[in-house]
């Protein structure tokens, strides 16, 4: 320690209290050290024929006596000194752990469980600590991480002193689940604890926020990732459809003027027919970079989906089941007819094709008020009023790395010739175009639901008024 | 600058009957729009540029001119409503690939402009033989 550094007044007092007492012991053990030498020397004295008046030994026993009662006396004072400070000390420690925000926990897990839970528990899991003793911790870990905390209790117990940090899930009382951040020392073999000491740190707020900044930066990279190859999927589409044009034109020009059955208007024809195909293509391409926007009027929406349904019908296999529930009353969105059309055909026909041995398609049409702001699967949903377009299948459902991607143009699950990998996209775009947003949940071999949210026509005048 | 002086007015003054001027830089898309008025009986002039446009005008003017709107030069939606007021009678049918695109000229200003018709590129066959029709009637022969 640095000579320069100053003593605190405490310090200060302690080590006074500590050299007053010393005094006082050596000052005691002194005085019975003389009046043990001055009995010897009695003793020899009297060995020797040496008489000791009475008034000697007198003055001698009352020496020996306030000696002994001075020494009785500071024990007793350090006595009780001793015992004020443990209870200063204990008083101390029990505040430092009952008013913590983090819980601690002292659990014997081979002999009666939890032994003692500090105060801040019940508001981290909502139960008080009389309601925990005796219990198992693990009684209230999440069935998906008792194998990893059951682990890790394993080893802690194995090695006396070894400390540990878990994250892990916990049961509040009501039912719902915490994050806590658990610390785990091994103290078993420590004799006056004899426990394995746990502090709990509740961090289910900042497991949200990570959560949804993570969701938040995987939307925003998707967004970005879809408008940038839309973007150049619609510089490359114009310049292409004009160049199909030329093809198409002068195809048709060939095929017109080479006679019936000829060879040449075999050719040209076939010229034609993949041209046209090209052009198809081409012309999802550029509705999906939404260079060729599509119209805002208030559109029935019930009508369209169930003429759609009506086409779906017709193309349906017999072993899909088609299930729809249409509301009764008329309800418009903002949108382009020809647009939701295509949503709605292209989400039956993706259905359809998920379900190749067969299965349920259902398609409902529902009023849907969302109160507060809710982040979907791609896309947040503002409060407000909407259309939700629900069209699920049984089929073979999707991955989450498939999941992640379904949006992405040109990503396509099917085969080589089947799929353009447009369709959903398109769906996205007209969708966000339309002021909506998409929900979509998938289990591999359960199928998949998609959730169409569009903005109701009447609140979307409302909102302009 | 105009475009079009007293001599296009006085070349306008020896018009020769219902002639279509094909005004596009992308030669296929001239030569194929060329060849189906052709083809449907219309007299037809090609022009790949600006310079070449007003040359092929100061020779003769036409009953009608089809253009693209987006070229390299002075041609382009200035053009339409000079080339309107030089040549009153004249009709134009302006062609862009950009119509739908919500960039530079859209339908709406080539129409304002003067244009009797404006055709989104790829052009189709049908809608451009429909317009020729309507505005100058159907072909000689």
């Amino acid at each position: 320690m640095p000579a320069a550094m100053p003593m605190t007044s405490r310090a200060r007092a302690t080590l006074c209290r500590v050299s007053l007492s010393r005094a006082l012991i050596a000052l005691g053990v002194l005085l019975v050290g003389v009046n043990v030498a001055a009995a010897l020397w009695d003793v020899r004295a009297e060995s020797q024929g040496t008489e000791r008046s009475a008034q000697h030994i007198a003055t001698r026993t009352l020496l020996s006596s306030t000696a002994m009662f001075a020494l009785i006396a500071l024990a007793a004072w350090g006595l009780a000194r001793r015992e004020q400070e443990l209870q200063r000390g204990e008083k101390r420690y029990r505040a430092m752990i009952e008013r913590s925000s983090d819980a601690v926990i002292l659990s014997n897990p081979g002999n009666g469980g939890i032994l003692y839970a500090s105060p801040s528990l019940e508001r981290i899991i909502g139960y008080s600590p009389d309601e925990v003793l005796g219990r198992a911790g693990i009684d209230f870990v999440h069935p998906d991480h008792v194998p990893r905390m059951r682990n890790v209790a394993d080893v802690l117990q194995r090695e006396p002193g070894r400390v540990a940090t878990e994250e892990l899930l916990v049961r509040h009382k009501d039912g719902s689940w915490r994050w806590v951040e658990n610390t785990l020392s091994n103290m078993l073999n420590e004799p006056s604890v004899q426990a394995v000491v746990m502090n709990l740190r509740d961090i289910t707020e900042r497991k949200l926020a990570d959560g949804e900044r993570s969701r938040l930066e995987q939307r925003l990279r998707q967004a970005e990732k879809m408008e940038a190859v839309g973007r150049l999927a619609g510089g490359i589409a114009h310049d292409f459809n004009n160049i199909l044009g030329g093809i198409l034109g002068y195809a048709e020009m060939l095929s017109e003027q080479s006679p019936e059955g000829s060879a040449p208007r075999r050719y040209a024809q076939n010229v034609l027919i993949a041209s046209n195909r090209a052009r198809s293509l081409v012309d999802q391409i550029l509705a999906y970079s939404r260079s060729q926007r599509g119209k805002r009027v208030p559109v029935e929406f019930g009508p369209i989906v169930g003429e759609t349904l009506e086409l779906v019908r017709g193309s349906l296999a017999a072993s899909i089941q088609l299930e729809s529930k249409l509301p009764g009353t008329p309800v418009l969105v903002i949108g382009d007819p020809t647009q939701l059309h295509q949503v709605v055909m292209n989400l039956c026909t993706n259905a359809m094709h998920a379900m190749p041995g067969g299965g349920n398609l259902r398609v409902t049409l529902e009023a849907a008020t969302v109160g507060a702001e809710r982040a979907l699967a791609h896309g947040t949903l503002a409060p407000g009023s909407y259309l939700r377009l629900t069209v699920a299948d049984n089929g073979s459902g999707m991955d989450e790395a498939t999941l992640a991607r379904i949006f992405e143009p040109f990503f396509t699950t099917k085969e080589v010739g089947m799929g353009t990998g447009l369709g959903l996209s398109l769906v996205y775009g007209i969708v966000t175009d339309s002021g909506g947003a998409i929900d979509v949940t998938s289990a591999p071999g359960h199928g998949t639901s998609f959730a169409i949210y569009l903005p109701r026509a009447e609140a979307a005048v409302a909102q302009a008024a | 600058m105009t475009l079009f002086n007293r001599q296009v007015n006085a070349g306008f003054d020896k018009a020769a009957g219902a002639e279509v001027l094909v005004i596009d830089d992308d030669a296929i898309m001239r030569d194929l729009m060329a060849d189906w008025l052709q083809a449907a009986g219309y007299g037809v002039r090609k022009a790949a540029d600006c310079s070449a446009a007003i040359a092929e005008l100061k020779r003769a003017a036409p009953a009608l001119i089809v253009s693209d709107m987006f070229m390299p030069g002075a041609c382009g939606a200035a053009a339409i409503s000079q080339m309107k007021q030089a040549l009153p009678g004249i009709h134009v049918i302006a062609v862009s690939g950009h119509f739908n695109s919500g960039q530079g000229l859209s339908v709406e200003g080539a129409l304002e402009a003067g244009a009797a018709r404006a055709l989104a590129k790829p052009v189709k066959r049908a809608e451009l033989m429909r317009a020729v029709a309507e505005l100058l009637g159907p072909p000689a022969r």
